[in-house]
């Protein structure tokens, strides 16, 4: 009990820190057709689970870059650990060929950009853009 | 197995070349080739881990990964099983961070000091993270590339191996046989043996060459060897020719020999007869019987020099021809001086005789060729001797423990002595010392050739010494088998020698004597001879008229001439023989000029039982007729 409380201190210096704020995070995604989307699949995309989608198009997962406010706060939603071990984790699996490269990149604005100009990506931001019309967006509880 | 053989001097060295070339092929040639693809292949992985390293170093430090999936790609392409390992951390505290092949979870760091893998290792170091990438190549897969590599080169091997033997066998059959087979025909052509038919190789080699040339000197040596047996035939033919022309002459010689013997020596026969009735005459002169003397002298010295004619004559176409006897050595030389006192009796000379003889020691050898040889010498001594004596020395000692007798006698003179000269040629056929017209000493100077022949014959030599003014030895010496007498032996010499005596002390018996002699002067001087003996003579011309005789009248002693016209003494021995009329069981006489020892040994053979030679002397007569009273006697006691 204890551990978990300092666990959550830690995570809540970390968010006051970079201004931000715990708040939702949304799943952005940019499905190929022929591909069904589902939260669990994205997530499972975003984890390095799988590489592709189920349609059978490689999947192109969009991280967030050491220099973005959201690099820990992320990883620890998807992950549950740091942005450094999340980067570890990417290396070993990129390494080992089971997933694409990720990309990395420094804001949501960004990420919002790459996802929408590339069919079958997918990541995580932390604020809602006005021009996200045409991707499949879906809230995530933190 | 023929080590010198061609097969073996070129197999060896192939077989060693192909030693070397094996132990190239199987070991050094794969591990060098192995070496040199680790060599590469670590190359590789340095390259490699380099690359990596930078794409670490890129995914950590721009967080860019792109390159690193590449790479991955890359690996995933590559069949050769590559393994890659990123470890981050501090060195010795590494720890795994990312592995390649992702299935190989079995992948740790003790993979990096394994010696079966090949490794290369490359560093990393960000501000983020640092490490180190490792890549590794498994050992055993470089071996089984160098194997696939390889494997060739035991095919090659294995195909020089087929193909050497090839060789071997090839060069065994081509090569080595039909040479084998060249030489075994050189053999058999230098053989002479041509005629043995030969397999027909046609081959345009040297070989076939060699073997044609073979076939060529075949033909040519049987071209020659029929040219060589023509003018072999030819030259047999010349030669039986020529044997036959020469036996014909010798035969015409030895006939005309006999024939000059025989008419030389019967003419001498009634000289010498007459001379020696005349001289034992009692009414005769004293100087008559000097001119008698003389007469006798002569007429002795032309028989002696037609029987060294005769025998040298003999000894020159034939081998002389030796008929060893028991003899007791000191018997023998007493003999020899008996005889030897006959010849100085009537010289002023006296005879010295030096005998070491033990009277036990008898040998076996030819008692008439040392007889022969040692009055030769002793007449030869007296002859060349004016003054003082002539000894003969002789002694005997037992060698080879005692199997042999070594005989050795010396006839010493104190005559005048011989130059170096004349002792270089004595024993020369016909050579005399003093070869002037004016010689003193008469003789043919075939004495000492017909001395040195009968040595020669007998394995001994004559040994000369002389000094001038001073006399002259001659020396040989004999070695015999030692004869070891019995009882019989003795007693046979005992009964010789008693018959000597009896001889000696008996007078002649009144005899009744038939001879049988176609000569009529032969026949006078017989008739005059006898008279002086109590015998009775009855003569024969033919002998067809002595067997006439023999068959009605009974005789003593039957005595025959040899050669006579129409039928021979022989002939008449042989009808004697079938039929001995009224004188059987006495003995047969021959009485003959033709005097070589031959023929006197062919007579003894036909049966008679002794020869008397012609010209016969009055003492030889009294010698005959007194050994005849001697046996007519023992005969009339039994």
């Amino acid at each position: 009990m204890r551990h978990r409380f300092y666990q959550s201190l830690l995570i809540a210096l970390l968010l006051a820190s970079s201004g931000v704020t715990a708040q939702d995070l949304l799943l952005i995604a940019n499905v190929p057709d022929g591909s069904q989307f589902s939260e669990d699949y994205a997530r499972s995309l975003l984890r390095g689970d799988k590489k592709n989608w189920d349609g059978g198009i490689g999947a192109q997962v969009a991280l967030p870059s050491r220099k973005s406010q959201n690099y820990n706060e992320i990883a620890q939603t998807l992950l549950g650990f740091s942005g450094k071990r999340m980067q570890r984790l990417w290396f070993r699996l990129v390494f080992s060929g089971r997933v694409n490269p990720p990309t990395y990149l420094d804001s949501d604005a960004d990420i919002v950009r790459f996802v929408m100009e590339t069919e079958g990506a997918v990541a995580l931001i932390t604020q809602s853009k006005s021009d996200m019309s045409d991707l499949i967006t879906i809230k995530i509880a933190p | 197995m023929n080590l010198n053989s061609i097969v073996y001097r070129l197999g060896i060295p192939m077989t060693i070349g192909m030693l070397i070339a094996s132990l190239l092929l199987l070991w050094i040639v794969p591990a060098r080739q192995n070496a040199a693809m680790e060599g590469s292949v670590q190359s590789e992985l340095q390259s490699l881990s380099a690359a990596f390293a930078v794409s670490a170093q890129l995914a950590f430090a721009q967080e860019d990964l792109t390159a690193l999936s590449q790479l991955n790609k890359l690996l995933s392409d590559d069949r050769r099983g590559l393994k890659v390992a990123v470890f981050l951390g501090e060195q010795d505290k590494e720890e795994l961070l990312a592995a390649f092949p992702y299935e190989d979870n079995s992948f740790d760091y003790s993979y990096i000091s394994s010696p079966d893998f090949l490794k290369a290792s490359s560093p990393f170091n960000t501000e983020f993270d640092a490490g180190r990438v490792f890549v590794l190549f498994d050992k055993s897969k470089v071996r089984a590339q160098t194997n696939r590599l390889t494997a060739p080169l035991y095919l090659a091997l294995l195909a020089l191996v087929l193909i050497q033997l090839g060789i071997y066998s090839r060069l065994k059959r081509n090569v080595v046989a039909p040479i084998i087979l060249a030489a075994q025909l050189a053999d058999e052509l230098g053989a002479g043996q041509l005629n043995r038919p030969l397999q027909k190789v046609i081959r345009d080699d040297e070989l076939g060459i060699l073997e044609s040339a073979l076939r060529v000197l075949r033909t040519r040596l049987r071209l020659e060897r029929r040219r060589n047996q023509r003018l072999m035939d030819s030259l047999e033919s010349k030669v039986y020719i020529r044997t036959q022309d020469l036996r014909q002459a010798l035969a015409a010689k030895d006939t005309f020999m006999a024939g000059i013997s025989h008419e030389l020596r019967t003419p001498l026969h009634s000289v010498i007869a007459s001379l020696d009735l005349i001289a034992t005459d009692n009414e005769i002169q004293p100087a008559q019987k000097q001119n008698v003397s003389l007469a006798q002298r002569g007429a002795r010295a032309l028989m002696q020099l037609i029987n060294e004619l005769l025998e040298f004559q003999r000894l020159s176409q034939t081998e002389v021809e030796l008929q060893p006897e028991p003899q007791q050595v000191s018997s023998l030389v007493s003999d020899i001086s008996d005889i030897a006192d006959v010849l100085f009796q009537q010289s002023e000379l006296s005879f010295v005789l030096k005998i070491t003889i033990d009277a036990n020691h008898w040998a076996d050898f030819d008692g008439h060729r040392v007889t022969q040889v040692l009055l030769n010498l002793i007449g030869n001594a007296r002859k060349f001797t004016d003054q003082g004596s002539v000894t003969l020395e002789a002694h005997t000692e037992p060698c080879n423990t005692g199997e042999s007798l070594r005989l050795n006698f010396t006839v010493a003179d104190t005559g005048k002595g011989i130059d170096q000269t004349t002792l270089d040629r004595l024993g020369e056929a016909f050579f005399q010392g003093d070869d002037r017209l004016s010689r003193k000493h008469e003789g043919t100077g075939l004495g000492l050739s017909i001395v040195k022949r009968i040595l020669a014959a007998m394995g001994s030599e004559l040994q000369v010494t002389s000094a001038l003014g001073e006399g002259s030895r001659f020396s040989f010496s004999l070695t015999v088998p030692r004869h070891h007498y019995s009882e019989s032996t003795l007693e046979k010499a005992t009964t010789e020698d008693t018959l000597s005596l009896s001889e000696a002390a008996h007078p002649i018996e009144p005899l009744s004597i038939l001879y049988v002699e176609d000569s009529e002067m032969n026949q006078m001087m017989m008739t005059a001879m006898c008279e002086r003996f109590p015998v009775t003579l009855s003569l024969c011309s033919s002998a067809k008229e002595g067997y006439d005789a023999i068959q009605t009248q009974r005789f003593d002693l039957i005595i025959t001439d040899i050669q006579m016209p129409e039928h021979s003494g022989l002939d008449l021995l042989a009808w004697f023989k079938e039929n001995p009329g009224a004188n059987s069981g006495v003995s047969m006489f021959a009485c003959t000029a033709t005097a070589t020892s031959q023929s006197c040994d062919m007579f003894q053979e036909a049966g008679f039982i002794a020869v008397l030679t012609k010209p016969l002397t009055l003492d030889e007569l009294t010698v005959f007729l007194t050994q005849q009273s001697v046996a007519y006697r023992k005969s009339a006691i039994v």
